[in-house]
């Protein structure tokens, strides 16, 4: 299920590299599902585990991942940490309602989303 | 500072080149276009190891390295002051810059920032999705990246004004405030007035089904629409 909270933005709500880097784990890269979402989102090749081919970067490591691509991995990988809805693109938002199919993921919604689908289950929590 | 000056970065990996037209340019679009790689890029060019070339007007600037946590507390002291003059003076040496910065950049939507933009004589560019409500930039300067291999320029997101929603069926649509935002709406659409934002919910909820337009008050955003 997606939780939606709803709230102004704060100050590090932006801050999914560092997030990234101290919450992420080698293991992650071993389930397919999240080599998919590197796959899909940067168009990445995957290698190895944690490996990664860029078309554009080269050979890069899990910190050289797009941050709409960091911010999935950790919605999927670390439901319990909210993900502020600025750090996923359009191309992010189909994949992030796919994996609050599969865990409960909270989302913090600071302005209005464009490019929502029409349909899709999602709760309000809280709002300011 | 006059706008409309080319800005090119080339790297081992990347090309950038667009234009950059006025104070502050935004940035939006899907992940993995190359917003932050631009912004780091900035932020690491004076390392002459890593071979980053600027051709820009104006000197570009990583945000960090201008905007601290200092200068930070320095402004918050100073939010109070409206003296242009003192405001300047405090702020001149920061003239001249083209300043980049994501949404990693902590102070970003705070007014401290705000007072920063606007009392530097400096451009902006800002890598961010949010609607940025504390500075003042023009739906004209609101991009995405175009992206061709390691070729990275701007288009632009809204082209054209874009009009208000029509209200289908001669539904009127539902204006939040009954002062000026409700007066502006009223010249060129049918609205009823919500006498205040917190009765919206009920109101809405009493609409049913139907489909209503809700513009934002008076606060007119390109990115709403």
């Amino acid at each position: 299920m997606l939780y939606a909270k709803v709230r102004h933005e704060q100050m590090y709500d932006g801050n999914i590299d560092a997030r990234f880097h101290a919450f992420s784990e080698l293991e992650w890269f071993d389930d397919p599902y999240v080599n998919q979402i590197v796959e899909t989102i940067d168009k990445n090749k995957v290698l190895e585990r944690g490996i990664f081919e860029s078309p554009v970067l080269g050979i890069i490591g899990p910190d050289r991942l797009s941050g709409g691509c960091k911010a999935l991995i950790l919605a999927y990988k670390k439901p319990d940490l909210e993900q502020w809805m600025g750090l996923f693109g359009d191309n992010c938002v189909l994949p992030l309602i796919e994996i609050s199919k599969k865990v409960d993921v909270t989302i913090v919604f600071s302005y209005a989303v464009l490019n929502l689908p029409d349909q899709f289950d999602a709760t309000f929590v809280q709002t300011e | 500072m006059i706008g409309g000056f080319q800005f090119r970065l080339n790297s081992n990996k990347l090309q950038y080149d667009f234009v950059v037209n006025r104070k502050i340019t935004k940035i939006i679009g899907d992940s993995a276009t190359g917003k932050s790689e631009l912004v780091a890029t900035v932020a690491t060019k004076d390392d002459a190891a890593m071979n980053i070339h600027i051709t820009c007007k104006y000197e570009a600037v990583e945000i960090g390295r201008a905007f601290s946590e200092i200068l930070y507390k320095r402004l918050q002291k100073l939010r109070t002051v409206s003296d242009v003059e003192t405001m300047r003076d405090n702020l001149q040496e920061y003239d001249g810059y083209v300043f980049f910065c994501d949404e990693t950049f902590p102070y970003l939507f705070t007014d401290e920032f705000a007072v920063f933009c606007k009392y530097t004589d400096s451009f902006f560019v800002i890598c961010c999705r949010a609607k940025m409500a504390n500075l003042p930039y023009s739906y004209k300067e609101i991009y995405q990246m175009k992206v061709s291999g390691k070729y990275h320029t701007l288009e632009r997101v809204f082209d054209e004004y874009i009009g208000f929603p029509n209200t289908a069926e001669n539904k009127p649509a539902l204006i939040e405030d009954s002062g000026s935002g409700f007066d502006f709406y009223a010249q060129v659409m049918h609205c009823d007035s919500a006498h205040g934002k917190s009765n919206l919910p009920i109101l809405l909820k009493n609409r049913g089904s139907e489909k209503v337009s809700v513009p934002n008050g008076f606060e007119m955003y390109a990115e709403w629409f």
